[in-house]
């Protein structure tokens, strides 16, 4: 007789096992085309941004930041290879409005021309990745405004000499396209618009840029991840600043990712010394080869809001 | 759908805000008149850089190579990067001293002292 408790307790086991099998039809949508879950674990990769956008209303806290030159003159063991300088800070909060529309603001410290910005961004989920390949890539939009709080500079010939309000502002439109490869790997390839409203002499006012980043899982907590940016910046620019001895640099950075259960950590070292796109893609003058990359992190941690009212619906 | 207004009217205001400014060229120094009726000793200018510069830009590891100990040493490295100087320390867009630009007389002086050849 006491082995018909084992029996039953067998049975509803089997009963919870299906249960979650009949789970995971919840991220089916209406046409059976199963979406690809996961490309990236965060919203961001290490400078930009992935495809992946919030929960519907969840928050995500998030703090990125960049130390000082590890190697070059300004590095090296006299500043602890870059540990006692920091070239730019982010604090940011997202918001899911809905599982596809994240908004968010933000302040950064920023690094080039302007500096104290504040900003605003959204990002939607425009297309998802099936499993079937009846849509084969993601495809997300991400867009900012930044404004620069920053006192104006009394120099007319400065980029950070403002006449009017809408002379602080900096705008970034993105595509970004991403895909998931058998659960290990994931791309992403992103076309990208730089708008800034008032620019330095002979550079940019708008600027096209192509990012390409990639995530190598490691294991179930820990990935491979690298980014790079191309801006297309025209050769009259390029030229006039080399006169001037400044050379721009493509930004790229790589990094660990460790995601500890509502923390997703990233580990990176970058040679652009700004966080914000409006800045790094265009703005980048430090190069790996002379030793002028930092060591930066980017932590997020995620909060899911009005978590009982959903529930009871 | 409350919501997804307010985002449209943002991004209509935000559009509706975007300029296309360039700033001016960069001042080239003070006129030639200005400039040549002005007498700048060296010594008055070393004093500026021994305030401001030398506390790193000193001795066989100088940042940039940029040694700055002796007034010799820093007419010769002005001398073979002229171009970098003008834009890292007397241009508008000048980053050194990394705590805040010099004022923008102190950086006319400079100016003029290097254009006139940089004289006793």
């Amino acid at each position: 007789m006491r082995i018909l408790p084992l029996l039953f307790a067998c049975c509803s086991l089997s009963m919870v096992c299906r249960a979650q099998d009949d789970l995971s039809k919840m991220f089916e949508d209406s046409t059976g085309h199963r979406p690809v879950i996961g490309t990236f674990k965060s919203t961001r990769i290490i400078m930009g941004h992935s495809n992946e956008t919030l929960k519907k209303h969840e928050l995500d806290f998030r703090v990125a930041h960049r130390f000082g030159d590890a190697g070059g003159e300004f590095g090296g063991g006299k500043t602890a290879f870059g540990l006692d300088n920091s070239t730019d800070i982010r604090i940011a909060f997202e918001y899911g409005i809905s599982d596809d529309l994240m908004v968010g603001i933000s302040r950064a410290k920023g690094s080039g021309d302007l500096s104290q910005i504040f900003e605003g961004l959204a990002k939607y989920r425009l297309l998802k990745q099936t499993t079937d390949n009846h849509i084969p890539v993601s495809v997300s939009l991400f867009g900012n405004v930044t404004v620069s709080t920053m006192t104006s500079n009394d120099a007319l010939a400065s980029a950070s000499h403002f006449d009017e309000f809408t002379d602080r502002m900096t705008y970034v439109g993105q595509v970004i396209i991403a895909r998931k490869f058998a659960d290990l790997v994931s791309l992403t390839l992103s076309p990208t618009y730089i708008h800034r409203n008032r620019v330095g002499y002979m550079d940019m006012n708008n600027m096209f840029a192509l990012g390409g980043s990639g995530r190598i899982k490691l294991s179930k907590r820990l990935a491979f991840i690298a980014e790079y940016y191309y801006p297309f910046r025209n050769q009259a620019s390029k030229d006039y600043y080399k006169s001037l001895g400044v050379k721009f640099y493509n930004p790229l950075g790589a990094g660990l990712e460790i995601e500890t259960g509502g923390h997703v950590f990233s580990v990176n070292f970058t040679n652009s010394t700004a966080i914000l796109e409006n800045q790094f893609i265009g703005e980048t003058k430090s190069s790996w080869l002379q030793g002028q990359f930092r060591w930066g992190f980017n932590i997020s941690r995620r909060f899911s809001l009005f978590g009982k009212r959903d529930w009871k619906k | 759908m409350k919501t997804y207004l307010l985002l449209i009217s943002l991004l209509a205001v935000a559009v509706y805000s975007c300029t296309n400014k360039e700033a001016i060229a960069p001042d080239s120094g003070p006129q030639t008149g200005d400039c040549d009726s002005k007498q700048i000793p060296a010594a008055y200018v070393y004093g500026i850089i021994q305030s401001n510069c030398t506390r790193c830009h000193s001795g066989a590891t100088a940042p940039a190579g940029a040694d700055f100990s002796t007034l010799e040493k820093f007419r010769n490295f002005v001398s073979g990067n002229e171009a970098t100087f003008r834009l890292r320390v007397i241009s508008a867009q000048a980053d050194m001293p990394p705590r805040g630009a010099l004022g923008a007389g102190i950086r006319d002086s400079i100016n003029c002292w290097i254009s006139k050849g940089m004289p006793e």
